[in-house]
């Protein structure tokens, strides 16, 4: 006889007769408020809480890193190539967004209590508006190294990032792969990009370009708030496929 | 940690032990009432020891208050006579085997094969390590093997 025939035996054996008050008794714990059997209901600032535990940590680790070496580099003063290292900063983003695909976890996530869009929406979130705000205070450190307007350090830095993140995002919507090498190579190429431009293009940072900046910037924004949104749609069907 | 779900497996422990249903009903829901009585427990993975530690102090506290020595055969289910002879025979055995074991080794057959307790808990539970559960849980199903196989042959 082998163990799991003596573990089904025991099982059998053991057997109990029904517990005849335990639904009164739960219904007089719940009655005297000693326990609450209805869903625990969390608010959105718990929930993205528990997001931002979720997020890797190496994550907010690479964010830091490049931050310094952005604000490391403008303190060397070596012209406009800081601004090509922010296309980087996107990468975390677009790793973020294919983690549950590429650990096999997204099954688990969709019968989760809350939809994965909602869990994926909170991360970009997290990731995206704390690197925004990293970016916003080193902008505000490396001002005074650049002749440039603070406006248009601002402009220099976001345009790159905000580039990288929707070129990545539209590739991550086209592409669903396991991994993201696609959006990582695409963020590489578009610091590549911008570390050529003052070679090639050096009167694009000229200050009558200011306007196409800003142009530039918030048809970025706006692509990127429509990328998204149907990215998160997009979302939606993958579950349901 | 659900605590209905516990409410099941907690009587069935108490139940094991003190083969009364109304008793162990009783100490069910007073290890429960203790158990959400003590709200400074806030290690969410200690619950479940939490719970079966009360469980068996109330066990042992009533064993202590009526002097009753534990008799098993009184707490299995005693075999239905519909039963193919085989099934009977061995489910028969199987109590003369665990009737052989002590107590602890009864105990920690129901804990981990009947009540799906996790390992670690029961190493906390006995104060011993995981690899010692694993152990003594693979010598006592050896034990009781070898019991039923000598019985029936």
């Amino acid at each position: 006889m082998d163990n799991d025939r003596i573990i089904k035996l025991l099982k059998e054996i053991c057997s109990t007769p029904e517990p005849e008050e335990k639904k009164a008794f739960f219904q007089g714990l719940e009655d005297q408020g000693l326990i609450s059997r209805r869903p625990v209901v969390i608010n959105h600032g718990d929930f993205l809480l528990r997001q931002f535990f979720y997020i890797g940590k190496w994550i907010w680790l690479l964010s830091a890193v490049l931050l310094l070496c952005i604000m490391g580099i403008c303190y060397g003063n070596i012209g406009n190539y800081p601004f090509a290292l922010t296309p980087l900063l996107a990468v975390e983003i677009l790793v973020e967004t294919g983690r549950s695909s590429r650990w096999k976890m997204a099954e688990l996530e969709y019968t989760a209590r809350f939809s994965l869009r909602s869990v994926m929406l909170a991360r970009i979130f997290l990731v995206g508006i704390v690197e925004t705000a990293g970016l916003l205070v080193v902008i505000w450190v490396v001002r005074p190294w650049f002749s440039y307007s603070l406006i248009r350090v601002f402009l220099y830095m976001m345009v790159p990032y905000l580039a990288a993140s929707l070129l990545g995002s539209v590739y991550e919507r086209k592409n669903r792969s396991d991994n993201n090498w696609g959006s990582i190579i695409i963020c590489f190429l578009s610091s590549g990009l911008f570390a050529a431009a003052p070679y090639y293009l050096s009167s694009l940072y000229e200050e009558r370009f200011t306007v196409i900046w800003t142009v530039a910037f918030i048809l970025l924004v706006f692509s990127l708030v429509v990328s998204m949104r149907r990215w998160i749609c997009e979302l939606e069907e993958a579950v349901w496929n | 940690m659900n605590l209905e779900e516990q409410y099941d497996r907690i009587y069935k422990y108490l139940y094991f032990r003190l083969h009364d249903q109304h008793t162990a009903e009783d100490l069910t829901q007073e290890t429960f009432l203790r158990f959400i009585g003590s709200r400074t427990y806030q290690d969410e993975n200690r619950q479940l020891q939490y719970l079966y530690t009360i469980a068996r102090n109330l066990c042992s506290q009533y064993y202590r208050d009526k002097m009753i020595v534990f008799n098993i055969d009184e707490a299995l289910d005693i075999p239905q006579l519909e039963e193919s002879e085989q099934s009977l025979l061995e489910r028969i055995s199987l109590i003369d085997a665990l009737q052989k074991l002590s107590l602890e080794e009864r105990e920690m057959l129901l804990l981990r094969y009947v009540n799906d307790v996790p390992v670690p808990v029961i190493s906390r539970l006995y104060h011993i390590s995981r690899f010692a559960v694993y152990r003594r849980l693979k010598g006592i199903l050896k034990k009781v093997k070898e019991e039923m196989e000598g019985e029936n042959g």
